[in-house]
Parts: structure tokens; sequence; C-alpha cells
């Protein structure tokens, strides 16, 4: 399932209202705007509407609406889901969810609503504690199963926040009596950990996963040999030594490993063994036939590039829509680099323009005339940024 | 001295239009300070013609190595141009990946929001699909590369006349092209510097002037302002 558009606000009525207007958001986007122009927290915004829908976090203030769209077969269905939450408290003042225009699920403040039955279409009433989602705790495989794509679509999604650490800290520790192979892994929950990604995965698909990283490392112009685990010395976990990851560069005799890896080469290489094992394992779960757009988990990253010299994040963009498009994955990135926004199409930008406590996005959907007399003015895409001309019609 | 700067895309303008400004310009008059760049950062290629203290004419060529667009680069660093004593820029866009069609939105496009400031005149010029088209369209330098690429030879294997054909309206892929003639002869044309100069060095600029130029508006466009900016 792909989310197409999303909007939000929060603390409305109050001194810190803070809204973005509705944005749409295709298979490829790229999220630029000013510093504080609020970007990450659009992300941010997305990853949290994801982590409640999945029930992996408790319910947080603030008022979303967010559309989706899910290929049956050749037809295409349109799903949205909407929620409200008071402002400074978990309570639910009201939730909904539609396909294709019709209602399947209404919540009041209360805790009451409804839920459509599956098998008779019925309305089926029930009253759910005020401050949990009627979309997690009436979840049901066979009375419900309508909430399923927007659970797998919230529980799949992984957001990395590249100028973070990107799990430069943690290790991998084999457990005892754990499987040599797991048959699915959920990598939304192992954003900071490449090297619990790295085994698992590598465990599982062997080189062909070592093979992918690294024609991407030679790809962002780090040429490595090979990539292992080794133990870190002089550390143990409850008896178990932790295990790191590194890699052989070219010129080199001795790995390199993570805690000793430039922190724009680390993330760089966390990305590649991230995206790579969201890929494989998504693969693994749909044999003998090519992954359509929303199997795999979406992937959304924050601030991409930062750490890493020009070439190099021009090069990891590249490489990530290759990916992204091959593979039909959403990606969705944000940045302010002028080498990246040069990079990247037009048709894929989301620009972001605060006004107060107003966001408004602006994009090839509508702005679309201002987008393409642009590409005649014969200028950096940069230039667009840079020069508002996004807001020529509003100026 | 009048000072003036060009501004190319690629490698292939980058020899060409040099070759091209020490011709018409002719010998003596002009010093041509050739420049690309990377990340940003200008970068001395070479400097040819008459030393800089004797020459008439002070160019700067600059490679922007495809790294962006050309009018952008000029823009960001408009000041720094009149500060050096520029008085005239030219920037020369590629209309590729764009089609034909959009050939005049696209010039017009190119020549807004240029003119703010009475010390640099800054115009740009519109290379119609690549650089090759015009050299496809100039007949007498066949025959240097390989003495078996005659002109009825060229028509038979590219269907395509140098003498007729305007190249910039009617090939869509003059670089490939350029590579069939030459691989028939056991040549190839695949924009190495080496090949690209073989192809400069062998150009009769006499029948670019002239005949090319009488085909081709976006040749007769550029050197029109060439000419404009006092190299001739």
């Amino acid at each position: 399932m792909q989310l197409t558009n999303i909007s939000y606000q929060e603390n409305k009525g109050l001194p810190s209202h803070w809204r973005v207007e509705r944005l749409t958001l295709g298979g490829i986007s790229l999220v630029v705007g000013k510093n504080s122009s609020g970007k990450t927290r659009l992300l941010n915004v997305i990853d949290n509407i994801a982590k409640m829908v999945s029930g992996r976090i408790f319910a947080t203030s603030g008022e979303w609406k967010a559309n989706f769209e899910r290929r049956k077969g050749q037809a295409l269905e349109h799903q949205e889901y909407s929620l409200n939450v008071a402002a400074g408290t978990r309570l639910v003042v009201e939730e909904s969810f539609e396909i294709n225009h019709q209602r399947i699920m209404h919540r009041q403040e209360s805790g009451a609503g409804f839920v459509l039955k599956k098998s008779s279409k019925s309305r089926v009433q029930y009253k759910v504690p005020q401050d949990q989602l009627m979309a997690v705790v009436r979840r049901d495989e066979i009375q419900h199963p309508y909430f399923d794509h927007l659970h797998r679509w919230g529980a799949g999604l992984c957001y990395y926040r590249f100028g973070s650490e990107l799990g430069k800290n943690s290790f991998t520790a084999l457990a005892p009596n754990e499987p040599t192979q797991d048959s699915n892994l959920l990598l939304a929950g192992l954003v900071d950990n490449a090297a619990h990604v790295y085994r698992k995965t590598f465990d599982r698909f062997k080189d062909v996963y070592k093979s992918l990283i690294l024609d991407d490392l030679q790809t962002l112009g780090f040429p490595c040999s090979d990539v292992v685990l080794a133990f870190t010395p002089g550390l143990i976990f409850n008896g178990i030594p932790p295990m790191q990851l590194g890699v052989m560069e070219k010129d080199r005799t001795w790995p390199t490993y993570q805690g000793e890896m430039s922190q724009g080469m680390y993330r760089a290489f966390a990305i590649c063994v991230q995206m790579n094992a969201n890929i494989l394992w998504e693969k693994s779960l749909r044999v003998g036939r090519e992954l359509a757009l929303g199997d795999a988990p979406m992937v959304v990253i924050d601030d991409i590039g930062e750490g890493l010299d020009y070439t190099r994040s021009k090069a990891l963009v590249r490489c990530l829509i290759e990916k992204a498009t091959e593979n039909n994955i959403q990606l969705v990135m944000s940045s302010n680099d002028r080498f990246i926004m040069n990079d990247v199409p037009l048709e894929n930008w989301v620009i972001l323009h605060r006004e107060g406590s107003e966001v408004r996005a602006f994009d090839y959907q509508n702005s679309k005339e201002l987008f393409e007399e642009f590409q005649y003015l014969g200028l950096n895409n940069f230039d667009f940024f840079s020069g508002e001309l996004f807001l020529r019609n509003s100026k | 001295m009048k000072k003036v700067a060009v501004f190319v895309e690629g490698w292939t303008e980058f020899f060409f239009v040099a070759r091209l400004i020490e011709e018409m310009a002719g010998f003596g008059r002009v010093h041509l300070r050739m420049e690309h760049q990377h990340g940003g950062t200008p970068h001395l290629y070479r400097k040819v013609g008459a030393p800089e203290e004797a020459a008439e004419i002070e160019v700067l060529l600059m490679n922007c190595c495809g790294d962006g667009k050309v009018k952008s680069y000029i823009l960001e660093r408009r000041q720094l141009l009149i500060n050096r004593g520029y008085s005239f820029v030219i920037g020369l866009q590629d209309l590729f990946p764009k089609p034909l069609g959009d050939w005049e939105k696209f010039e017009a496009g190119l020549n807004q929001d240029l003119d703010d400031d009475p010390r640099v005149k800054i115009v740009m010029a519109l290379q119609v699909m690549e650089a090759e088209a015009w050299f496809l369209n100039e007949s007498k330098h066949y025959e240097k590369i390989h003495p078996r690429l005659t002109i009825p030879y060229v028509k038979a294997v590219a269907e395509f006349d140098p003498l007729s054909d305007p190249a910039e309206t009617k090939v869509p892929h003059p670089a490939k092209l350029l590579d069939r003639i030459y691989k028939s002869v056991d040549l190839g044309y695949a924009k190495r510097e080496s090949e690209v100069r073989r192809t400069v060095d062998a150009l009769d600029y006499e029948e670019l002037f002239v005949t090319v130029r009488a085909m081709s508006k976006s040749l007769s466009g550029f050197l029109s302002q060439l000419e404009t900016a006092g190299i001739c």
C-alpha cells in the first residue's frame, strides 16, 4: 500500500498551532525546504501515524488524514484514515476509515463506534478505551480484515534519520537458542541497528546480499572487497560477546569496523545494509512475482546525504532512487543539499514553505504550470527553491 | 583589454569553442584562459593564444562539466565576473533532452532574467541537440578523418547528406551518427577527448562560418553572439 496524501495539524486554536496542508507523495519524493520549514516534522508525522496504526506506540495528540492507494489486481483501491487526538492528551476525539469512499469504521470521543463486518457488511458496534485506536484494537483477520493493509503499512515503515548515528554504536549478539535462519525480518524496529540487520539477512541470503552491498559501496566511491562481522574485543553483555560490522577497504589489509568509519561512510554503508535487506526479505516473501508498489516497506530518510561529500551524496541518492524504482518501494527523502536537489527531477519534489504556523506544500500536482515553466528557464533545480520561484503565483 | 567569458556544458563544446575562438579572432589577438569546474570550484585547464599583456581580448572559456545548468553557473558568478572586468558573457546551452519542438520556448526562457546589470551583458545561445550536429554538416572534414570518407560514401553509409540535410533538425542523435560514420572506416566517436580533438582539428572553419552557418540557425546564433562580443 502506498501513502499518496497526508495532512496534519496539532494544537488547533492554541498559540502552538501547527499545520501542514494536504500534500501529495509519489513513488519517489524529495521533500525540500529551508531550515525549520517543517521537513523533519513532516517525516515525524508520517512515522507517528505509521507507528500508531500498527500499535507500536500509544496515541499522540494531533489530527491526521492519510490517503493510500493499493493495487488490487488491475484495480486501484483508495483508503482514507483520519485520526484526531485531543491536544496534550492521549484521548481520541474522532477516528474514521474509508475504502473507496465507503465508511468502514467510525468512532467518537466516547470510544463508541462501529466497524463494518466483512461477511454481512453489517455495522458491528463497539466501545473501545478512549486512549486506544479502533483500527488497532478491533483489527481481526476474520471479522474485520479491512485494517490489515493499513496495519502492514504502519508496521513496515522504515524511518532513517540520516543525520543521526544510524546505529553506529549498536551491536548484534547471537542469543542462545536463536534460530539459525529467520523466515522474515521486520526492519522497521531495526533502523538503528545495521549490524543486526546484516547478521540476520546474511544468515538467510549469504553472498547474494553481500554482493549487493559491495556493489553499492563501489558505486558510492567506497571500494571494498568484503563485509565482515567480528566480535567486539573487551565487551560482554550478559555473557554474550557483541558483534560489530566492518568492511575490508580495497587499499587496506585490515577491516575498518563501524566504530572506526567516518560518520559519512558509516551512514552510507548502513543505508546500503538496510535498503538491500528490505528488498531481499520482501522478495523472499513474494517468490515468483515482481514486487508491486507498496509490497515492500515504505522507506523514509530524513536529511539524506548529510555528512557525505557532494559526489557521494549524489551517488547515494541516485542509487536509492534506482533501487526504489526497480523494486517498487515508496521512497520519501528530505534534504536541502543543493547538489541533491539539482540531481533529483522536479517531478519528484515536494517543497515546504512555512508562514507562521502554516506549512504549504508545492508539488508537480498542485503547481504544475509553475514547475513546467521553470524547466524552460535553463536554471538549476536548486534555483527554483532558492529563488522562491514556486511562490510566483502566490506573490 | 576587453574581457569576454564563454560558458559551455561539456568537454566537446570546450575543445570546439576554444578552437573556434582562435580561428575567429585570428593569430595574436586573443588570450584564452580555459577552465573547468569540479564541485563548484574552477580549475585552470590551460592558457593558450597571445600572452595576456599583448592580447586585445581576454576570453575565459569555462567548462561547467555538466554539473548543473550553464545559466545558473553564470548567474551565481555574475558579481565575480563583473569584479574581474568581464563585460560580455555568453552561455552555450544544449537543447537536449528537450525535444526539437521546444526550441523557441526554451530559447526565450533561457534569455529571461539575465539583464539587470549594465556593467555586464549576459546572453544565452542554444545549441540544438549537440555540437556534433554542426560537425556533421561540415563536409570537408570527413576525408581528413579518413580518405575513404568521401561525401558519396558518407551519404550511403549514414543516409544523411552533409551538404543539404540540416543535422540540427534532421538527426536526433548527432554524436551517434558521427560514430556510425567513423566506425564504417574502423574509427569511432565515443566523445573521448582524443576523438573530439581529432574532429575539432579536422574541421574546416571557413566552411563552418559560411556554409554550415547558413544551414544551422543555432550555429548562426552562437557565431553572431561571439561577433557581438568582439571576437572576430
